[in-house]
């Protein structure tokens, strides 16, 4: 293949420090089987994912409820480290909530349809 | 307690220094006057500072709010601070003997007042330095009150 | 039956915030009257501990290992078995500590003003962690981020 051939021209010419690996691309992966939204699918790995993202969600609101806490009660004085875990957490939330909108969004959508 | 207390008790600070600086001025001012109106040479002049008493509950059976027992700790009670009252420092004069100034008593002593400069500056300085805690006091506290309202803010 | 509060928003993390703030607010009006009383004879100064107030008011948790009391009866004494929640509740109190001062008063300026510079910090970083809980609140019941 012409490209291997040319990184290895190059590679040759530098201080051999740099020799990036063209490796033909991987197949693509599999879409994970998007199961309905009532969980029911066939294997449910997507429903799966969506619990872990919210409960990942509620880890950091409690952490970051707890770092609060420890600043407030003069325990630690890691003020940039709370406002770290704050800003994770707000967007976390944020992100779930995008997410929900849409799931929220397509469902309506394909509520609507009359065929 | 008013949203407004800590206010008014750094403004007590604020007046009670002015005063005790106005005075002070006063003493460097008359610091070789030898006649007053009252006869005799100027006599350095004090503020006398006391804390303002809050509002004690002297209603019901234990109008000393307990400050009676040693096992509690003592209560505080925060209104700021009062001028008492100027009063006369009651050192004696400062005596020069000078025969020939028409002010000379009979040994031929002349009486100036009491006042050194020295001191006079200095606490000039101390009263100085405690009017810009105050102020210091009041910025914090504006500053405070701009956070509270920031919770307002969405 | 039992009374059985309505159920609130408001969880402890973000009640104890607002207590945090109520009690920089105390603790700032002790140190301005220490501040206004710099130069008043025989003066003491006064605190809050307000953070201690707070910490109670979460309650003191008993220690987690499983080295604990075993009793037999509800006479018997636990050891160190944590305290329940108190009400948020600061006094001030007088510090009664001697100072060598010839006037007899125990305020120090240059550690009032850092007391208030501190204070002041602290509120506003309190203030702002609990602007931050009312804004996750906010926007979980508005189902909407901004």
């Amino acid at each position: 293949m012409e490209i291997s051939n040319f990184a290895n021209a190059m590679s040759a010419v530098s201080p051999g420090t740099f020799a990036p690996d063209i490796s033909p691309t991987p197949k693509a992966e599999p879409l994970p089987d998007d199961g309905s939204e009532t969980g029911k699918g066939a294997s449910g790995s997507f429903i799966d994912t969506l619990k872990g993202m919210l409960n990942h969600v509620n880890d950091q609101m409690v952490t970051a409820e707890q770092n609060s806490s420890d600043l407030a009660l003069g325990k630690t004085n890691d003020l940039e480290g709370t406002v770290k875990s704050l800003e994770e957490a707000g967007l976390s939330m944020q992100f779930t909530m995008s997410i929900r909108n849409k799931l929220m969004d397509a469902y309506t959508e394909v509520n609507r349809m009359t065929f | 307690m008013g949203y407004y207390s800590a206010l008014e008790i750094s403004a007590s600070g604020l007046s009670a220094e002015r005063l005790a600086m106005d005075v002070i001025a006063n003493n460097i001012a008359n610091a070789n006057t030898t006649r007053t109106p009252q006869g005799g040479a100027f006599k350095r002049q004090l503020v006398v500072f006391a804390q303002k008493p809050g509002a004690v509950d002297q209603s019901g059976d234990d109008p000393f709010g307990g400050s009676l027992d040693p096992t509690q700790p003592v209560k505080a009670d925060v209104e700021g601070v009062q001028a008492l009252g100027i009063v006369d420092d009651p050192t004696p004069d400062r005596l020069e003997f000078d025969p020939g100034n028409p002010d000379a008593d009979a040994r031929g002593y002349v009486h100036y007042p009491n006042v050194e400069i020295v001191k006079e500056m200095v606490d000039l300085m101390a009263a100085s330095r405690a009017y810009q805690a105050n102020v210091a006091a009041i910025q914090a506290n504006r500053q405070m009150g701009n956070n509270d309202l920031g919770l307002l803010k969405s | 039956m039992a009374d059985i509060a309505p159920p609130s928003l408001f969880g402890p993390t973000i009640t104890l915030l607002q207590h945090a703030v109520k009690g920089a607010h105390l603790e700032h009006e002790q140190i301005a009257n220490n501040l206004a009383n710099v130069n008043t004879p025989n003066f003491e100064r006064s605190t809050t501990n307000f953070k201690d107030a707070l910490q109670a008011s979460l309650g003191i948790p008993a220690p987690a290992d499983e080295l604990g009391l075993q009793t037999d009866d509800d006479r018997q004494f636990q050891v160190d078995d944590g305290s329940p929640p108190v009400p948020f509740d600061p006094q001030a109190t007088v510090d009664e500590t001697v100072q060598m001062r010839v006037d007899k008063s125990n305020v120090d300026v240059d550690q009032e003003t850092t007391l208030l510079a501190a204070n002041a910090d602290y509120q506003s970083t309190v203030s702002q962690l609990v602007q931050q809980q009312y804004k996750f609140l906010r926007e979980a019941i508005q189902e909407q981020t901004n």
